[in-house]
């Protein structure tokens, strides 16, 4: 179990996160979305233990993840948006760095090599960006590690390595597993992330399933926006595209973003109406 | 490897593993260094009439600059913006880590460089002979001149280190301007209690010299060789050791902030 209790952190007198607290179960692939500069690289970092926090505590499984433990270190993978591209094959990465990783699965990591089509003779550096991604994405998948951090894992892939990257992801045995995936390219994602993060200012804002997206919200064209529950609404030439605090045809995860952030306490509102409580503390 | 060896919090194999990776990172510019080496030798012995291989002393000299220098550059990886963050959550103790580069500079690079040097030396030598039955002369690395300044080589290593893990760029270039000002510094402290453990000295310092120059003549009773030469050790070990500490806790406090959001 991953969890965040109290988090304070930032960069000289910019305050990034206070007193954030969250947690995470194991078995779940967590989206955690968030306007630029919220701090969701540094949430990554922070968690991963290549930061330190400030004020508060990271615990995985109990132990702090801030003291770089070995064995801590070994239980996570932590793929940043531009992943380094050493001058070594997918292979010798594997005979340099697996080897300190004892849950590392060899079988796996030429399984999803073969997945991703990367060619495992070729040196990473001389990979082109997604290739290169697309490698990092298979070392951190065949880690054993039981967090997994991507950040921005489907930026610079091309369209079939993006269905490539879900059913990957199904590769994996979840039971013990979690996958943090902080990204702005929701519509790629939604299929996968459950449950979804926003933070906003410094804090959580919201948490919630990913069934709420699909089956709470719905997002209709209307001419006029009276007597109807909108949570959000986009004017256009042809009248307005709104999100609707009404179950129907299911909502998108951008546009539920989008209300999120434009009001979030319309948002938060609109989520305890349709039933998912967010508790105080968690918010 | 195995599971009880990660979890403990100091291991012997992740430290063979870390050391192996660091020779397998220096072992290219090393080759390239100790080829280019060996093409000039061999350049100098086909057009001179003569050939001396040189000294030990000469041989271990260029080995200890080629070994200054790679511990100049020892942690470079770690303040790369995307390397860095790698290095940081390899899973290894920080402790490790920087036992691991000093293992590589003070144990396996003297040795591996060494063994490079003996083999030159060899071949070069060898050459000489068939060419101009010039003597037949092999660096030996036993030679007490060696083992008598390991210990200012180690110290020198220890200081690079500490630079690389201080400073991004220009890491040993920056560090010996340091050493230069600091024993600037310190030349001038220790004259400073010259003078004032000198009677007269310390009548100059209080009553100044009224634009004359003063020479005391006498020798000071604590520049005597031995005084000297305590003075110089201290001033070596003390410096060594706060720079092995203090690369270690730059080290420790390493955070990836490059690149960040």
């Amino acid at each position: 179990m991953l969890e965040i209790k109290n988090l304070n952190f930032g960069y000289g007198k910019q305050q990034l996160f206070k007193q954030l607290s969250l947690s995470v179960q194991p078995g779940q692939i967590v989206g955690l979305l968030g306007l630029n500069g919220a701090g969701k690289t540094s949430l990554l970092k922070l968690i991963a233990g290549a930061l330190y926090p400030q004020g508060g505590e990271i615990t995985l499984y109990g132990r702090s993840t801030g003291h770089r433990h070995p064995d801590v270190l070994a239980d996570i993978y932590f793929v940043p948006e531009d992943p380094w591209g050493p001058a070594l094959t997918p292979e010798a990465w594997l005979d340099r760095f697996g080897v300190f990783r004892p849950a590392m699965n060899r079988s796996l990591f030429y399984s999803l090599l073969e997945e991703f089509q990367v060619d495992k003779g070729k040196l990473i550096s001389r990979m082109s960006y997604g290739q290169r991604k697309k490698c990092a994405l298979a070392q951190a998948m065949a880690s054993g590690s039981r967090l997994i951090l991507l950040d921005e894992p489907t930026n610079g892939l091309d369209i079939p390595s993006k269905a490539q990257f879900r059913r990957s992801l199904s590769m994996l045995d979840l039971q013990e597993t979690i996958i943090v995936i902080s990204t702005h390219q929701a519509r790629d994602l939604e299929t996968v992330l459950d449950p979804i993060l926003i933070i906003h200012e410094g804090a959580l804002l919201c948490k919630f399933p990913a069934a709420v997206v699909r089956e709470q919200f719905s997002v209709r064209r209307v001419e006029t926006l009276e007597g109807l529950p909108v949570v959000y609404a986009e004017q256009g030439a042809l009248g307005y595209q709104a999100l609707l605090a009404d179950p129907g045809a299911g909502a998108d995860l951008e546009m539920l973003f989008t209300a999120a952030i434009h009001n979030p306490e319309a948002f938060r509102k609109a989520l305890e109406k349709q039933g998912e409580n967010i508790p105080q503390e968690k918010l | 490897m195995k599971l009880e060896t990660y979890q403990q919090p100091y291991s012997v194999k992740r430290l063979y593993f870390l050391v192996r990776n660091r020779l397998l990172d220096d072992v290219s510019p090393i080759l390239i260094v100790a080829a280019a080496f060996l093409a000039l030798n061999l350049l100098f012995l086909l057009s001179a009439h003569q050939y001396s291989p040189g000294t030990v002393g000469g041989w271990a000299l260029i080995i200890a600059v080629g070994g200054i220098f790679l511990a100049g550059n020892g942690f470079a990886k770690m303040h790369d913006g995307k390397a860095g963050t790698e290095w940081l959550l390899l899973p290894a103790s920080t402790l490790e880590k920087y036992t691991a580069a000093l293992v590589m500079y003070l144990i396996v690079y003297p040795v591996f460089a060494a063994l490079l040097a003996f083999l030159e030396s060899l071949i070069c030598s060898g050459i000489g002979y068939l060419m101009h039955k010039s003597s037949l002369w092999i660096f030996n690395p036993f030679t007490a001149i060696i083992w008598e300044n390991y210990l200012n080589y180690a110290f020198f290593v220890v200081l690079a280190l500490a630079g690389s893990a201080r400073f991004r760029k220009f890491a040993l270039g920056k560090t010996a301007a340091i050493m230069v000002s600091f024993m600037l510094l310190a030349s001038l402290l220790l004259v400073l209690g010259a003078l004032l453990l000198d009677s007269e000295g310390r009548q100059i310092l209080y009553n100044g010299i009224k634009g004359h120059s003063v020479e005391i003549q006498r020798p000071l009773t604590v520049s005597t060789e031995s005084s000297l030469k305590i003075l110089g050790n201290l001033f070596l070990a003390g410096t060594g050791l706060f720079a092995l500490v203090y690369g270690y806790a730059l080290v420790r406090e390493k955070e990836a902030r490059d690149e960040v959001q």
